[in-house]
């Protein structure tokens, strides 16, 4: 396709694209993986800390998103069909790769509880963001997000890497807006203990 | 609602930090916070994690990435 063809897909609309696709045009195939791989991937890595397993989540959702195109019908934003189909895909290779070492949702859920520590509050906040995002925080958060029970982990990365709204993350998950705050919530206080830990530990030595 | 105690700031601070807060609640966290250094070097952690996490992923595929996974659709989608 020339660059101008090009040009005019990407003005289009998804809903526009998809009739295009629907009306038999195949050349539409490309401009939808290119707006939506980087969100898979992003969603996929996020939750699956691997880059050729999200590598592989992506073809099998674009793949899948291609041999069911002709029967979308609407009643969803193309955006949440896709991510939809995502987040199944993606759960189901996180099932295939389970390991021993998920928390189970009591031991998150007690964050929920955790009282705010009575310490002199470290002020590691006021540090720029590059000097906190060390090799080591950035081991620190991919392994908390590994531990996190699977709901805890998506709502995490959907809400805050992604930027869905709670109500959007609830229709895709099937959860109601306080449920996802709640998941949320303690997914954020977790991640946010283990970060102070290792900060502490960075600034003060111990 | 009574006095804002330093536990019922840490029940809202997700919803406080969103903004998706009633007005009324919100400005009881604010005046609780103009009076309390511990709970406002919480609700700055509580942010600053939100800001890490994004940072820390905001990965994109690789460009032979990209390009794999474009000449694998391609490869399905003739059979």
């Amino acid at each position: 396709m020339d660059e101008k063809a090009n040009q005019e897909l990407s003005e289009l609309s998804d809903r526009e694209l998809v009739e295009r696709f629907q009306a038999g045009d195949k050349n539409v195939l490309s401009e939808l993986l290119n707006r939506y791989q980087s969100r898979i991937y992003r969603l996929s890595y996020g939750i699956l800390r691997n880059p050729q397993d999200a590598e592989e989540v992506i073809q099998e959702v674009f793949l899948r998103l291609f041999q069911k195109l002709d029967s979308f019908k609407g009643d969803s934003t193309f955006a949440s069909w896709l991510y939809r189909v995502a987040i199944n895909t993606t759960y189901m290779k996180l099932r295939e790769k389970r390991g021993a070492d998920m928390l189970s949702l009591d031991s998150v859920s007690q964050y929920l509880d955790e009282q705010i520590e009575k310490h002199d509050a470290l002020d590691w906040t006021s540090r720029p963001d590059d000097e906190l995002l060390t090799e080591e925080s950035l081991k620190i958060i991919s392994e908390v997000i590994e531990q996190l029970p699977e709901e805890f982990k998506t709502v995490l990365i959907l809400r805050d890497v992604e930027g869905l709204s709670t109500e959007e993350v609830g229709k895709l998950l099937g959860l109601t807006p306080p449920a996802i705050k709640s998941r949320l919530h303690r997914a954020r206080l977790f991640l946010r203990k283990r970060l102070e830990e290792f900060y502490r530990q960075l600034f003060e030595g111990g | 609602m009574a006095v804002l105690r330093c536990k019922d700031l840490f029940t809202h601070i997700g919803d406080y930090v969103d903004g998706e807060i009633a007005p009324a609640l919100k400005a009881d966290i604010d005046q609780h916070l103009s009076g309390c250094q511990l709970c406002r070097a919480v609700v700055e952690s509580y942010k600053k994690t939100i800001n890490l996490l994004r940072k820390a992923s905001t990965m994109e595929p690789d460009q032979e990435m990209v390009k794999r996974v474009q000449k694998y659709l391609s490869s399905r989608l003739t059979k």
